[in-house]
């Protein structure tokens, strides 16, 4: 800090111990980000949480157990039986070969930690990661001091944390860090523009083509760049090196990936990165042959070579847009439809729109995810456009993007939380650049007040001693051809180039850029103020909002704390008292769990690939308990698992999931009617509720015997009583409720062997034998 | 008017020649070596309209591979050219460095996904 | 319903037949022929030569001389068991067996060995099986080689060691060390006993014979009795070892008995009708599947037949269904188990009644008249009263000189169930369609249910349908049928059976369709109609379609009942299933091979130009390091780039990604090093050359 107060004589020891602090500061944000992600651990333990972690956990493994090869051609059994599943070719093998790395390397180190609490801690580990490249990625934005801002809000901010806790072990853990990475790495080759940085970017696009489905989302942004650079003129052969080795390699790698195979090259997904692809070898031609020709022969070729370029191009945009219209969905998966039209899923995909995340979010969840940056981000944008350089345009266009995209899906908030981050942290650091250079500049003695305040966040530290690097780089970005180079050469010559610039500089905003004394003092407590609100939030929002793992749930009431543990309990039911290869049917969020707690077959499970098994299981639970049983004993079902809240007020249970059975069933099976269930159009379970309603499966399993526990059959849930209070079962049998009633386990009856016919003959028949044992009183000959 | 354009385009050729003429081997070499790739790749392309693109992958990879290639030579010649100021610093033996890693990595996917 | 009565009325059936004394047949040419089956020599010879006893003694017993041939094989064990000297009792015994019916040539002084061996076995006894083996051997070895001196020398003491073993209740323990006793060791003591008795030196004394014929009786007390007149015995402890049913049992006890009898001075009265009975228990098996329930019964049998106390005479039927129509004959054989010839006797026809009721006899003491060729006796002519039915007729054997009566044991009575046959008459049958309300006839159709019919009717559901026959025996009196049903079968082969119930001598049943639509599944459409009427005594059972009826009825209401779904039949559920067919992918169609090695060609085209290109633009090596150590360097450098190369095509031949990686990383070092080396001296002498 003090390097802040030197004066430009000694720079280059300044700069180092600048470059030594905000290493240090690096270390720093790296652990915090690590640790503030521990609140699960520490209140609950160090368990998986909710569904899909459940599986990547099985997978993981699997992988650790049976190596590598095993896992790409895993056929599973345990799920969708009977149909079953391809597990290595519908994973999205990042998440768990990570993993599996991690501990393989720990093994060898002999540290012998188990799969699960590598699983368990892969998370905040790749959080810290996620937080470094922010601060790579921004620092290619607008320099060191934004960067180190960025990473400090990145390490903490709410949207990240929500997927990134301890146990929560789910592909967008690592995902994110893959996203920073890749666009840390293009926005690196776009300024440097050396073919190095290219091969790492498509390494780095492979791991997040590897990681998530979200790949898409940067193979679809960087051609936006891409094109808009080359719109706004700024084409570059920097572009070039950056874009066209991309593309290539990037293709190539991620046709590698079996789940997305040669999606990478089939789908319209991907398209718009070939078109742009073939858009940029023109542009390069055009400026290759602007450069080797005399002007008033470019005139001339101008004319040819757009004209035969745009012909080019016109036949490709024929050959794509007809690629497009002949593959299925228009080549677009329905994720993604969903994702260009809002609607689209809640209109034909009711299996997307059952999850919860799929939702469009509400205002209150963006305050409560990216709580003050969503105010910083515009001022962010403001400071990206003066000066506008590609990488800034970059992260414009990235938070434009990612702010429509979070707006569809409450899950993208995960994409547009970094974008937000570093926009914030780019706003934040131009802030107190200039507030703290209106101090200096005004009476130097009380620069170690702007230090003091800046204590708190701890970049804006470092926002002071970099502030001397930042103005030439937004200058060099205004002229950046001969500027570049700069960068290239030895640090010394960096400073030697800055320092005159800065000096020169200076002298300008001493005139440009002074604001009053008080009014700039102010503003920094405001921002520090504001910063401080901004930790104690997310600080709240880790160790309270979303370190639960749904698995073990807590209630803090007047007589102190209670812990349901009913799922593990439910889980080791199964697993102790059923035979290894009975089927287990509940919905569909508990195939995960249920495969992976209690190693039983399921139905269906939670990566939905087929709309109609869900479906069947979805009319058995919404069909009377008569054809139900059928239906179950057509998948040959053994046990039956509803997830019942009503006594304890768990408000995720399958009655509240109900509907969406119904919806999903009716989908398929038009003889479910949504209508039946409500009724004049409202959901209710009491007395009110439709008599189809009242004989569903789904409402007797959950509501059985519910009345034994107070006289009436209170849902704490709904708020009501039941409708139908004394439920008498002649299918299904209860064989397991757990403690708090909320999983209940029911046995599907075998089947009745005689009818009633038969009976009447055989009763008549023993009848007759009876008669004839009085007759034959003696010993019968057995030869005879 | 046919006719001034077709002048013209003489014209252009005249001076794209005489331009061209004028860049140093080493660039000719590597504009020789780009050709080389684009044309197998046509061929290729070619050969999958003729036959159809049963092993989707084997053309996948064929087809990109001179496609990669050709672009990476192109990013070589780019660095490369002395008339391009942006890479002035940039030492020609660091871009070939660059270009033969990148290659590598290039041909080990193209191996990996030959199949 | 109608169904279940049926099988009601069967099982009725079935319980007065077993009721009535069953018959039993003697032996036949069908044991002849099973024996022949059963007893298969593999390869010239049997497993064991206890097996080729059996089967040699089976074969003798029935006469059967075209069995196979297997003496030579056989005599060559055979003498290899007598003269091996470690071969037990039981294989001398078998041996011996096997011997007394091939008549092997053994010299003498083999058997002398034997004997002193056997001998020795015989005073170190313990075990009943070991007296068995021995004696029965010595016993063998007295026969086969005439030697009038081979005596037990102590037969008393042995014998009274045998004794020792015997239990209260007549049955024997196999040694002195395990209690628990068994009927077949009974036997076997008892033929060991008599072995004893008739090898012994001096006469046994009498008293012990009496004590043993005592225990002889105490066994018949604990025989047991089947409800045909059948006695057998059988073990208490079942599996005192493997052979332990009643079958063998009995034979063992069967021969025990006959060869105690035959030794035994002192007369034993055996009652006549247990040892029928026994011969009725064998006979019963029938043709046992297994050689040795075989052999046992036919070895039982012919001891049986053989023995001196008394023959049992089986009288037989062979036929129990005398057709009234066809005028035929009752006839009764009488034979001996075997089935040889009976001496001179008559058969005696005590009473015949009717198995419906009791008391009624139809026919009283009436003697049957002899055939002397055909060697039956039969029933001349039944009296007119009699009527088609199931009947009991009770036979006596009567013999005629009175001084064999103790010799053979014919029973007392002898019950047999007679169904008399008869072509039952069906008069005016007929099929009408009937109003609801007030029962005028609508259509009317005459049947002939012997012949074809083709009634076509059509009914509503307001409507019956009625229909009507008579049944008369031969003698003319009303016959009711077991079995009388009207089917109706819908197109959906639903089916609805009804019972045809009868007053007096007309049988007629009426369908108010209005009461059975519920039954009928509301299903309209061609209804067949079949008719059954069956009975044992029928000789001219019938099931004939009679034809069809159209029913049309109402519209099925909302809750209606279902129709059952068809029952498959048994034949299609547990045969094969289909066989399922897999699907595979279809090969992709691949180009014809010329059109693939053209491009080939055109692949290399480019390349060749390539070079083309580069001759022309004349390629120089002037950059190349001409001092040593960089020279190296550079040559190193395109090396390894060679084989990082070469690498690749290894790795896409053969090698898996991970040695490709490992070999792959060694490789880069090395790359990395040489070319930072050469590239770095290239720069150098660049801008060296680029400054000065």
């Amino acid at each position: 800090m003090a390097a802040a107060a030197e004066t430009s004589s000694d720079r280059t020891l300044r700069n180092a111990f600048g470059s030594v602090l905000s290493f240090f500061i690096l270390l720093l944000i790296g652990v915090l980000a690590f640790s503030i992600r521990l609140f699960s651990v520490i209140k609950y333990e160090s368990v998986i949480h909710e569904f899909d972690p459940y599986f990547n956990y099985r997978v993981t493994q699997f992988l650790t157990k049976n190596g590598i090869y095993d896992f790409w051609n895993w056929f599973d059994d345990r799920t969708w039986y009977p149909l079953g599943r391809v597990i290595g070719g519908t994973v999205y093998p990042g998440l768990t070969l990570t993993a599996g790395t991690l501990w393989r390397i720990l093994n060898s180190l002999n540290i012998p930690l188990s799969v699960e609490t590598v699983c368990v801690f892969t998370a905040p580990i790749f959080s810290a990661f996620a937080s470094w490249a922010t601060y790579l990625l921004t620092k290619e934005v607008k320099g060191a001091g934004a960067g180190l801002t960025a990473a400090v809000l990145l390490a903490m901010v709410p949207s990240y944390i929500s997927r990134s806790v301890a146990g929560s072990y789910d592909n967008e853990a690592v995902a994110i860090f893959a996203l920073i990475i890749t666009f840390y790495l293009y926005i690196k080759t776009l300024n440097t523009g050396s073919l190095f940085y290219a091969t790492l970017n498509a390494i780095a696009y492979f791991y997040m083509v590897c990681s998530w489905g979200g790949y898409t989302f940067i193979i679809n942004l960087i051609p936006m760049h891409v094109l808009l650079c080359i719109v706004t003129g700024r084409y570059s052969s920097r572009l070039y090196i950056a874009y066209a080795p991309l593309v290539v390699l990037g293709t190539l790698l991620a046709s590698l990936v079996p789940v997305v195979g040669f999606n990478a090259v089939l789908t319209s997904e991907h398209f718009a990165s070939f078109l742009v692809f073939i858009i940029i070898h023109v542009v390069a031609l055009v400026y290759y042959i602007k450069g080797i020709l005399s002007a008033k022969m470019f005139k001339v070729a101008v004319t040819l070579v757009v004209s035969i370029g745009l012909v080019v191009c016109c036949a490709v945009i024929a050959v794509l847009i007809a690629l497009v219209a002949s593959s299925p969905t228009m080549g677009w998966s329905g994720r993604s439809l969903s994702l260009l039209d809002p609607t689209y899923a809640s209109k034909y995909i009711p299996i997307i729109a059952s999850v919860s995340e799929h939702q469009p979010p509400t205002w209150p969840s963006y305050f409560m995810d990216i709580n003050v940056l969503a105010f910083l981000v515009p001022a962010g944008i403001i400071a990206c456009f003066l000066p506008l350089s590609d990488a800034s345009s970059f992260a414009i266009l990235y938070i434009v993007t990612s702010v429509y995209f979070s707006g569809v899906m409450v899950r993208l908030m995960l994409v547009f939380a970094p974008a937000a981050c570093i926009m914030s942290g780019i706003a934040l650091s131009q802030a107190f650049d200039v507030f703290t250079r209106s101090i200096k500049f005004q009476l130097p003695g009380i620069s170690g007040k702007s230090e003091f305040d800046a204590g708190d966040t701890s970049s804006s530290s470092v926002v002071a001693a970099n502030d001397a690097a930042k103005p030439d780089k937004s200058e060099e970005t205004l002229k950046e051809r001969p500027s570049r180079k700069n960068k290239k050469k030895e640090k010394e010559q960096v400073e030697k180039a800055s320092v005159e610039k800065a000096s020169t500089k200076s002298k300008k905003e001493k005139r440009l850029l002074v604001l009053p004394l008080e009014a700039s003092v102010i503003a920094l407590l405001l921002l520090v103020f504001l910063g401080a609100f901004y930790v104690v939030h997310c600080v709240w929002a880790a160790a309270e909002a979303y370190s639960a793992p749904s698995i073990v749930l807590t209630s803090h009431s007047h007589d102190g704390l209670h812990v349901f543990d009913d799922f593990r309990e439910a889980y080791a039911w199964l697993r102790h008292n059923t035979e290894v290869d009975d089927k287990v049917a509940s919905w569909w969020d508990y195939g995960y769990q249920t495969t992976a707690m209690a190693n039983r077959t399921v139905i269906v499970d939670n990566n939905t690939w087929n709309n109609t098994h869900i479906a069947t299981v979805g009319t058995a639970m919404s069909s009377p308990e008569k054809a139900a049983w059928e239906i179950f004993n057509s998948l040959d079902v053994k046990y039956v698992l509803v997830v019942f809240g009503g006594l304890v007020g768990y408000p995720s249970d399958d009655i509240n999931k109900f509907l969406w059975m119904v919806r999903i069933g009716g989908g398929v099976f038009p003889h479910i009617k949504e209508p039946d269930y409500l009724r004049d159009g409202q959901y209710r379970i009491d007395s009110q509720a439709t008599p189809t309603m009242l004989n569903c499966l789904m409402y007797k399993l959950s509501y059985y015997r519910f009345v034994d526990v107070d006289g009436k059959g209170f849902d704490r849930v709904r708020q009501t009583e039941i409708g139908k209070k004394y439920i008498k079962l002649t299918h299904f049998e209860e064989v397991f409720t757990t403690h708090h009633w909320m999983v209940r386990i029911y046995k599907l009856k075998p089947p009745r062997n005689r009818i009633r016919g038969k009976t009447k003959k055989s009763k008549t028949k023993t009848s007759a034998t009876s008669s004839s044992r009085k007759s034959v009183a003696r010993k019968k000959n057995p030869w005879h | 008017m046919a006719r001034s354009t077709s002048k013209d385009a003489q014209a252009l050729f005249q001076s794209l020649r005489s331009a061209y003429v004028a860049t140093p081997s080493s660039l000719k070499i590597i504009d020789l070596y780009v050709c080389f790739a684009v044309f197998t790749a046509i061929i290729q392309v070619v050969y999958m309209a003729v036959v159809g693109s049963f092993p989707f992958n084997s053309f996948l990879s064929g087809v990109l591979s001179c496609v990669g290639t050709a672009v990476l030579a192109v990013c070589l010649r780019i660095q490369v050219n002395k008339e391009n100021k942006e890479f002035k610093d940039l030492p020609p033996e660091r871009a070939f460095a660059d270009f033969v890693l990148c290659n590598l990595v290039l041909h080990l996917v193209i191996m990996n996904f030959l199949g | 319903m109608a169904r279940s009565l049926a099988g009601f009325l069967v099982l009725i059936l079935a319980i007065s037949i077993c009721d009535a004394a069953s018959i039993f047949q003697p032996i036949s040419d069908s044991h002849r022929s099973a024996a022949l089956d059963l007893f298969k020599p593999v390869d010239g010879s049997f497993a064991s030569l206890e097996e080729t006893y059996e089967a040699l003694r089976t074969f003798e017993i029935l006469g059967i001389n075209k069995k196979p041939d297997v003496s030579t094989a056989t005599c060559g064990t055979v003498s290899k068991a007598l003269s091996s000297s470690s071969s037990t009792p039981k294989d001398l015994f078998d041996a011996l067996r096997v011997n007394s019916i091939l008549k092997c040539k053994i010299n003498a002084e083999v058997f002398e060995g034997i004997i002193s061996k056997l001998q020795a076995a015989v005073s170190g006894a313990s075990s009943l099986h070991d007296f068995y083996y021995s004696i029965g051997s010595l016993g063998l070895i007295k026969d086969q080689t005439s030697k009038a001196d081979l005596h037990l020398s102590d037969a008393e003491g042995i014998f009274r060691s045998i004794k020792a073993l015997s239990q209260s209740d007549g049955r024997w323990r196999y040694s002195s060390n395990n209690p628990e006793s068994s009927t077949i060791a009974a036997g076997v003591a008892l033929e060991t006993l008599a072995g004893v008795v008739s090898l012994a030196s001096s006469e046994v004394d009498q008293s012990m014979i009496g004590i043993v014929q005592n225990d002889i009786m105490k066994l018949f007390d604990s025989i047991e009795k089947y409800d045909d007149g059948a006695f057998y015995f059988d073990e208490k402890v079942v599996n005192v070892h493997e052979h332990s049913g009643p079958l063998s049992t009995s034979s063992s006890v069967v021969r025990g008995l006959t060869a105690f009898t035959t030794v035994a001075t002192g007369s034993l009265n055996l009652p006549g009708d247990k040892i029928l009975g026994l011969a009725k228990f064998f006979l019963g098996i029938g043709i046992p599947g297994d050689s040795k329930d075989f052999f046992n019964q036919i070895d039982s049998l012919a001891f049986l037949e053989s023995n001196r106390v008394s023959i049992p005479l089986i009288l037989s039927l062979p036929s129990t269904v005398v057709s009234l129509t066809k005028k035929e004959n009752l006839m009764v054989k009488v034979n001996t188990v075997l089935g040889s010839k009976a001496p001179p006797l008559t058969v005696k026809l005590v009473r015949a009644y009717s198995t419906s009721s009791k008391d009624t006899s139809i026919i009283e003491n009436k003697e049957l008249s002899f055939d002397p060729e055909r060697v039956v006796y039969f029933l001349d002519a039944l009296p007119d009263s009699v009527d088609v039915g199931s009947y009991i007729f009770v036979f006596k054997v009567v013999l005629h000189d009175s001084e064999r009566k103790d010799v053979y044991v014919t029973g007392t009575l002898t019950h047999v169930q007679i169904f008399l046959t008869g072509h039952v008459k069906i008069g005016n049958a007929e099929i009408a369609v009937l109003d609801n309300d007030l029962g005028t006839i609508e259509t009317q159709r005459k049947l002939d249910l012997a012949g074809e019919n083709a009634v076509s009717l059509s009914a509503n559901h307001l409507q019956k349908l009625h229909l009507s026959f008579q049944l008369t025996t031969p003698r003319g009196s009303a016959f009711k049928p077991h079995q009388a049903f009207l089917k109706l079968r819908h197109e959906t082969k639903v089916e609805h059976v009804f019972l045809v119930g009868n007053s007096g001598k007309k049988f007629e049943i009426t369908l108010d369709f209005l009461g059975l639509v519920e039954k009928l599944f509301y299903l309209s459409g061609k209804y067949d109609i079949q008719l059954t009427v069956g009975d044992a005594v029928m000789e001219n059972s019938l099931l004939s379609e009679i034809g069809y009826v159209e029913l049309d009825l109402p519209e099925a209401p909302e809750k209606a009942p279902r129709p059952p779904p068809q029952a498959v039949d048994p034949y299609s559920r547990y045969g094969p299933k289909a066989e399922i067919s897999h699907i595979f992918r279809a090969p992709e169609k691949r180009p014809p091979k010329e059109l693939s090695f053209t491009f080939l060609g055109l692949i290399l085209l480019p390349f060749i130009g390539f070079l083309i290109g580069l001759l022309r633009l004349g390629v120089n090596l002037k950059n190349f390091p001409t001092s040593s150590v960089p020279a190296t360097f550079a040559i190193l450098f395109h090396v390894g780039i060679a084989a990082v190369l070469l690498l690749y095509v290894l790795f896409w031949l053969k090698l898996d990604l991970f040695t490709t990686l490992k070999t792959l990383s060694f490789l880069g070092v090395f790359l990395m090093f040489v070319g930072h080396r050469i590239l770095s001296h290239l720069a150098s002498a660049s801008s060296k050359l680029k400054s000065g």
